[in-house]
């Protein structure tokens, strides 16, 4: 059966590469433009690799037992507007709306989990399915124009400081060392590890596969509806399409990072890496003053040669 | 059951009749003829307006659009994949075509040119993505539809340049009164569904659908099978472009918005799953999805309640769960 990558020369070779890449992006930036390490650039960006970092993380859970979540661009966009129409910018309603909220990324993982998992239908179908209905739902409630205030409290999560270090990245970094932990140490890390490599063999060793796929769905959406209120609180307004191109800037940092789209590899460093040069990638876009929807473009083809890259390590080690 | 060709289903076909052994063969995909005449005798007795002729003709006319892209879609999806990227090529070429010629009629044809040659690589694109990298079909037509797309918007944020008036016959002009994108889309069902029942490429493509490494062990070139599928979507994708920038006079980089969707959900509906599939059960399910939003529109439905109620097609559509061969 196979190892976490941690135990084989590929993998460490893989991991190694992708932080090379990163360094040397790193570099070449402060080489290029000097000016784009100013703190307030910096803090900007860490903020803004928050609420895409949170997002991802929940994405690598759906991806390293296996699947894809492509609806959470379009459930974030959904929290995004809830969270404006429900608690109409009063900070008295906060306690009982984020919960609410969370709530409803849970129900949705749901439902997007028990149909992938009990009828055996693509991941990318369903949650793609989910997304339209999602879109539909939000644009008749709201009749093409959202309306309501983002609460203060809010807005402190999503853009707010303690000291110099913004709060969204503290969310982050809490949600980031929660998730490693649970993903190396919990059983159910382990259980969701060995679903990815092979399910049947899996569920022939006793591990309860379909519970474990319906869970990550779950951890995926809470993750995502929680990312929606930190990037409600970073834009401080309420847009239909607030979230427009979560679903590819979190999968693309997932495959960025290195976990492998079929499963079973990866994990929580990965992920964070390939946030780190997404955020990068699209900021330094627009600092060279590229049109921004060169990043679109930019994000596209990093995607495309990661997972070339990346496949080709992996298959060369079968 | 349901093999593709066996001798037991020709000698069959002798017996029984055209039309019950191709309901007999079909047997899972031919489900939609059923929902589809269900759907338009409900309508014909219970809404008056939807009975004129024009209604009728209306429909078939918008069906086009849709009709074009599934077809193509469907040749992928019975290959095993998806494409996702038809809906930012459509858009990437309407852009294109308005775009460059601009109204100057002597640039119509070799921007046509141009624009079917661009649309053609992005398939080129996706098929080397799917079979000389080994990308999960999603995922290449994933990342092309965002390349596309990103192209599409540097190009062009707003509807951009415009059309000659002579170019509006691809969408109006008649042949004997009948509309010709109908005839176009005619031809181009007949030879879809000649090319995958008796041409070898056809079996091949079925074939790869049902299972790739057999195909490969058997001989069968699988990269260029799917290299030409995918390449076959994308051009009908930029007829499709043709079709609608013919239709508004002017191209749109967001048209293509929500034709992947559709295009799937129509391709479910006709029963097209990995290895199986029949272009006319598809065509089958572009007229109910049309007629579906024709009558919401009669009932004065808003297109968010639509766009929502599409979705929730296409998760119900697979809820019965998809069943391989």
């Amino acid at each position: 059966m196979l190892l976490p990558t941690k135990a084989t020369l590929k993998g460490s070779l893989r991991r190694n590469s992708i932080l090379t890449i990163l360094l040397v992006f790193l570099a070449g930036s402060a080489i290029l433009f000097p000016s784009f390490y100013k703190l307030n650039n910096i803090l900007n960006i860490l903020c803004q690799s928050s609420y895409i970092g949170i997002v991802s993380l929940g994405q690598t859970f759906v991806v390293l037992g296996g699947g894809i979540d492509l609806s959470v661009a379009s459930l974030m966009s959904c929290i995004n507007v809830l969270l404006a129409n429900l608690t109409l910018g009063k900070d008295a309603a906060v306690p009982w709306t984020i919960p609410v909220l969370l709530l409803v990324g849970a129900g949705i993982g749901l439902v997007n989990g028990f149909i992938i998992v009990k009828r055996r239908v693509p991941a990318f179908v369903v949650t793609l399915g989910v997304a339209v209905v999602l879109n539909g739902l939000r644009l008749i409630l709201t009749n093409g124009a959202p309306f309501g205030y983002i609460p203060r409290s809010v807005r402190f999560l999503g853009s707010g400081k303690l000291g110099i270090i913004p709060v969204a990245f503290l969310v982050f970094l809490l949600v980031m060392v929660v998730s490693h932990v649970v993903l190396k140490k919990a059983i159910f890390g382990r259980h969701l590890y060995a679903v990815g490599v092979n399910e049947k063999a899996s569920h022939s060793m006793g591990i309860r596969t379909d519970g474990v796929r319906i869970a990550s769905y779950v951890i995926c959406s809470v993750m995502a509806a929680l990312s929606a209120v930190i990037l409600s609180g970073y834009i401080n307004t309420a847009d239909n399409w607030s979230a427009k191109g979560m679903d590819l800037d979190s999968i693309a940092a997932v495959v960025l990072g290195g976990t492998m789209l079929e499963g079973g590899r990866g994990g929580v460093i990965y992920t964070m890496i390939g946030v780190l040069l997404i955020g990068l990638v699209t900021n330094v876009i627009v600092y060279a003053g590229l049109a921004i929807e060169i990043q679109l473009i930019a994000k596209a083809l990093v995607f495309i040669l990661a997972v070339a890259l990346y496949h080709g390590l992996a298959r060369t080690k079968a | 059951m349901a093999t593709i060709s066996t001798t037991s289903s020709s000698e069959a076909q002798q017996e029984s009749g055209v039309v019950r052994s191709f309901l007999r063969k079909y047997r899972e995909q031919s489900l939609i003829f059923y929902l589809l005449i269900v759907v338009a005798v409900a309508a014909t007795i219970f809404i008056p307006s939807f009975r004129t002729g024009s209604n009728a003709r209306n429909i078939f006319v918008q069906s086009v659009s849709l009709g074009f892209v599934s077809i193509g879609q469907t040749f992928v999806m019975i290959s095993g994949g998806f494409d996702l990227s038809v809906g930012s090529v459509i858009s990437l070429a309407s852009c294109l075509t308005s775009g460059i010629i601009d109204g100057r009629l002597e640039y119509l044809v070799p921007v046509m040119l141009l624009v079917i040659i661009i649309g053609g690589s992005v398939g080129l694109l996706n098929g080397v993505l799917i079979s000389k990298l080994h990308f999960a079909p999603f995922i290449a037509t994933f990342a092309s539809m965002s390349l596309v797309q990103g192209v599409t918007y540097l190009y062009t944020k707003y509807p951009p340049g415009s059309m000659p008036s002579a170019f509006s016959y691809f969408a109006n002009g008649t042949i004997a009164f009948i509309p010709f994108p109908l005839i176009l889309l005619v031809l181009v069902l007949a030879a879809a569904a000649y090319v995958l029942a008796r041409r070898k490429y056809g079996r091949y493509v079925y074939s790869v659908g049902s299972n790739l490494e057999f195909s490969r062990l058997s001989g069968i070139n699988t990269a260029k099978v799917l290299i030409i599928t995918y390449v076959i979507s994308s051009l009908l994708a930029v007829v499709t472009a043709f079709f609608l920038t013919s239709r508004m006079g002017i191209g749109d980089p967001n048209i293509g918005s929500d034709v992947e969707i559709n295009s799937i959900t129509a391709a479910f509906l006709g029963g097209t799953v990995n290895g199986r599939g029949s272009v006319l059960c598809t065509y089958a399910g572009v007229l109910t999805l049309g007629m579906i939003a024709n009558i919401l529109n009669m009932l004065n439905v808003s297109s968010y309640w639509q766009m929502a109620l599409r979705g929730a097609i296409l998760v119900a559509v697979v809820l019965r769960g998809i069943k391989t061969v």
